[in-house]
C-alpha cells in the first residue's frame, strides 16, 4: 500500500512540476515582471527528486513482497481529520463570532471528540471557559495586543474598563 | 586574546539575574514539556518563539536554550518511570532505566541520568565556546558561489542522514525541493515584484517563517500525536511502592563506575551534535551502544546497569550546544531545534551565521556563558526537586485536554505576529500539509530547514550569478564550490545505491 502511495505521490509531484514549468513559472513569476532563474533551477531541482522518487517506488514495489510493506502508517486518522475539520471551522468563526466565544466553542467540541465515554461536560465546559479567557486576558491585558472581537469581548472589556 | 576580550564582554553582558532566570524557567519548561510523551522541548521553543518578540536577544535566546537543553533531559523521565521516553531521544535510557525503577532504584537512575546529562552538555557547551570562533573565522571568507554551495551540500547532508532507504533519501529531496519553493512565495526580494501570490495579497509578504515553523514542528505534530494518543497512556502502567533514596556515598561510586563512559558518550554527542542531520537520537544510541561494547559485562546492560543510563544520557544532552556550532558559524540549521533557534535570532533582527560573531560579540559569548550555567542550574535547581514529584503526576496528563489546548496556542501565537486571521489559515494549511507529509514518510524538518534557508540560498546564487553576468560556470569555477557541489551529487548516489535494498 504505502509504496502504490509513494508511487502516486511522485506522480503528482512530477504532474506538479510540469504545471510550474509551462503555467505557474510563466504566469505568477514571470508575467509579475519577476526574475525566474533560481525558480526555474528550484523545479528543475524538485522535478528531479520527483523522477528519482518515482522510480525508486517503482523498484522498491518491485523488490519487496507485500508482506514487508510498512505497517506504521497502520493509525487511525479518524479523531485527527475531525480536529482537522474543527480546527478549520474555529478559524472561520472567529472572524464572525470573535476569538472567546469561538474557542470556547471549539474547545467544548474538540476535547469532547477526543474524550471517551462517559465525558463530564460541566468539567469540560469550566476548562474551556478558564483557558480561553486566560489567553484572552494574557494577549489583551499583559502583552496588551489584540484577539479578534465579538460579543463576548466587548462585554468582557465593559467589564474591566 | 581577543577571544578572552569577547568571553569577558559575553560574561558582563549575559550574566544578570533575568537571564538567569530565564534559563531556569526556560529549562523547567523543557522538563515539563520533554517528560510528557507526545510533546517534545522543540515543540516548546516553537509554541514560545512568537511571545520573544517583545524579549531581548540574549534573555530570549538563553530562555530557549534553557528549554532546549531541559527538554532532552526531561524526555528520561518519563523513560524511566514509566518505560514510555518522553521524547525519541530518551529512549535508549528506557533500557535500563525502567529494570532500575522496577527493582526500586528510579531515584537511582534519575539521579544518574541528570548528573550525566549535566556533564555531557558542559562538554558540549566547551566544545561550541572553543571551535566556534575560529570555524566562523573561515566562514567570513566565502562568497556567494561558495556560500550556495554549502546551504545545497548542507541539505544534501541533512537528507542522506535522516534517510534510512533509498526511497527515503529521495523523499528527503523532494521535501527539500518543496522547501525551497514553499519560500519563494512572496515579493522578489530585488525587483519587489509578487511571485506565486494567486491575487491574495496577504501572500505578498511571503509565508511568515514563524507560522511555518509553528505549522510543520508544533501543529502537524499535535494532528500526528492525536492519531497515537492511545499508545501515551501512562496511569495503566504498575505501581512500585518501593522506592531506595540513594546516599552521598553511593552516588559518588556510580558516577566513579561512569565516569569513562560519560566522557566518552559527551564526545560521541558532541561530534555528532556538529553534524546537520543528526541528532541526540543517533548520539543517545550510539552513547549506549559504545558503553556496552567496551563493558566487561555486556549482558547485564538491559537488566538495570546504571552504565547504561549515563552513556545515552551524557551523549543526548551533548548534542544541544554542539548542535548550535553549524548554526552560529555557518548560519545553517542542521537540527530541527537549531531551525527554531534560527527563527529565534531572525525574531531579535540578527541573522545567524559568521557575521553575528563578529557583530553581536556580547550576544554570542553571552550565550556561550549563559549555556555553560544552564546545565549545572538547571540540573541542580530546576531538575533535581521536580524529580521527587514526576512520578505522582505525570499520570494525571489528559491528552484529550492538552492537544486542544496546544493547538489554540498554536494559533494565537501565530496570529500575535501580524494580527491578521490570514496567518491563522497559512498555519492550518502548513499544519495538514506537514502531517500529511509526515503520514506518508517524508521528513518534516527537512522541509522546513529548507524553507528557512530558502531566501539565503536565492540572495546568494542570485548574486553569484550577477556576479558572473547570469553564468552558472561561476559555482565550478571556485574549488571550495566545486568540491562541496560534487560531494553532495556523490555523497547522495552513493547513499542512495548503499540503502537501496533496506
Amino acid at each position: 500500500m504505502k509504496y502504490r502511495n509513494d508511487t502516486i505521490i511522485a506522480f503528482g509531484l512530477i504532474v506538479f512540476c510540469l504545471i510550474n514549468y509551462f503555467y505557474l513559472i510563466p504566469s505568477q513569476v514571470i508575467k509579475q515582471g519577476s526574475q525566474s532563474t533560481y525558480v526555474y533551477i528550484v523545479n528543475t531541482f524538485l522535478f528531479l527528486s520527483s523522477i528519482g522518487y518515482f522510480f525508486q517506488g517503482i523498484l522498491q514495489k518491485k523488490f519487496l513482497t507485500s508482506g514487508n510493506q510498512e505497517n506504521k502508517i497502520n493509525k487511525d486518522s479518524k479523531k485527527s481529520i475531525i480536529i482537522i475539520i474543527l480546527v478549520a471551522i474555529w478559524i472561520l468563526l472567529m472572524d464572525y463570532l470573535g476569538f472567546l466565544l469561538s474557542t470556547i466553542v471549539f474547545l467544548i467540541v474538540s476535547i469532547a471528540t477526543l474524550s471517551n465515554p462517559p465525558r463530564n461536560y460541566p468539567k469540560l465546559l469550566i476548562l474551556s471557559i478558564l483557558f480561553s479567557l486566560f489567553i484572552y486576558i494574557l494577549f489583551t491585558v499583559i502583552l496588551k495586543t489584540i484577539l479578534p472581537e465579538g460579543i463576548l469581548e466587548v462585554l468582557l472589556q465593559d467589564i474591566i474598563y | 586574546m581577543n577571544f578572552i576580550s569577547n568571553l569577558m564582554d559575553g560574561i558582563n553582558y549575559g550574566f544578570s539575574f533575568l537571564n538567569l532566570l530565564g534559563i531556569l524557567v526556560g529549562y523547567l519548561l523543557g522538563i515539563i514539556f520533554g517528560a510528557i510523551p507526545g510533546l517534545t522541548g522543540g515543540m516548546a521553543i516553537v509554541l514560545l518563539l512568537p511571545f520573544t518578540y517583545n524579549f531581548s536577544p540574549i534573555f530570549a535566546i538563553a530562555t530557549l536554550m534553557g528549554i532546549y537543553k531541559g527538554g532532552v533531559y526531561g524526555g528520561s523521565i518519563t523513560a524511566i518511570l514509566f518505560n514510555i521516553p518522553g521524547t525519541p531521544m530518551a529512549a535508549a535510557t528506557a533500557f535500563d532505566g525502567y529494570p532500575m525503577r522496577i527493582k526500586g532504584e528510579g531515584l537511582r537512575a534519575l539521579e544518574m541520568a541528570l548528573f550525566a546529562s549535566i556533564i555531557g552538555g558542559t562538554v558540549s557547551n566547551l566544545l561550541l565556546m572553543f571551535t566556534a570562533p575560529p570555524l566562523a573565522r573561515v566562514a567570513l571568507k566565502l562568497g556567494p558561489a561558495e556560500i550556495s554551495a554549502l546551504i545545497f551540500f548542507a541539505l544534501t547532508i541533512i537528507t542522506n542522514l535522516m534517510g534510512n532507504a533509498a526511497i527515503e533519501i529521495w523523499k528527503g529531496l523532494v521535501a527539500a525541493g518543496l522547501g525551497l519553493l514553499f519560500s519563494i512565495v512572496g515579493l522578489d526580494m530585488l525587483t519587489a515584484t509578487r511571485r506565486y501570490g494567486f491575487g491574495i495579497i496577504q501572500l505578498d509578504s511571503g509565508i511568515n517563517y514563524i507560522v511555518a515553523i509553528i505549522g510543520i514542528l508544533a501543529l502537524a505534530e499535535v494532528f500526528n500525536q492525536i492519531d497515537q494518543a492511545g499508545e501515551l497512556k501512562l496511569a495503566v502502567l504498575k505501581e512500585v511502592k518501593i522506592f531506595k533514596r540513594p546516599t552521598m556515598k553511593s552516588r559518588l561510586k556510580d558516577l566513579k563506575i561512569c565516569a569513562k563512559d560519560i566522557f566518552r558518550s559527551s564526545i560521541v554527542g558532541s561530534i555528532i551534535g556538529a553534524l546537520p542531520g543528526l541528532g541526540a537520537t543517533e548520539a543517545a544510541f550510539l552513547g549506549y551502544g559504545e558503553a556496552k561494547r567496551n563493558s566487561k559485562h555486556p549482558e547485564t546492560f538491559g537488566e538495570g546497569e546504571i552504565i547504561g543510563i549515563a552513556a545515552p544520557e551524557s551523549a543526548n544532552n551533548a548534542v544541544c550546544a554542539a548542535s548550535m556550532i553549524p548554526l552560529v558559524t555557518l548560519g545553517i540549521p542542521g537540527s530541527v531545534v537549531a531551525a527554531a533557534l534560527f527563527g529565534a535570532f531572525m525574531i531579535q533582527g540578527m541573522m545567524p551565521g559568521p557575521m553575528l560573531m563578529k557583530t553581536n560579540p556580547e550576544v554570542i559569548y553571552g550565550l556561550f556563558v549563559l549555556m555553560l550555567v544552564t546545565d549545572i542550574l538547571g540540573g541542580l535547581i530546576v531538575a533535581y526537586p521536580i524529580l521527587y514529584l514526576a512520578e505522582k503526576y505525570m499520570k494525571k496528563i489528559a491528552y484529550n485536554v492538552l492537544f486542544p489546548f496546544i493547538i489554540v496556542f498554536c494559533a494565537v501565537g501565530s496570529y500575535g505576529i501580524n494580527f491578521n486571521t490570514f496567518d491563522i489559515k497559512v498555519l492550518l494549511f502548513l499544519g495538514v500539509f506537514g502531517y500529511f507529509i509526515k503520514r506518508n514518510g517524508f521528513f518534516g524538518p527537512i522541509f522546513l530547514i529548507a524553507f528557512i534557508l530558502g531566501p539565503f540560498l536565492e540572495r546568494n546564487v542570485r548574486t553569484a550569478l550577477i556576479i558572473s553576468k547570469g553564468s552558472i560556470s561561476i559555482f565550478l569555477r571556485s574549488p571550495v564550490a566545486l568540491i562541496l557541489l560534487a560531494f553532495s551529487v556523490i555523497y547522495t548516489i552513493s547513499s542512495i545505491k548503499k540503502k537501496f535494498k533496506k
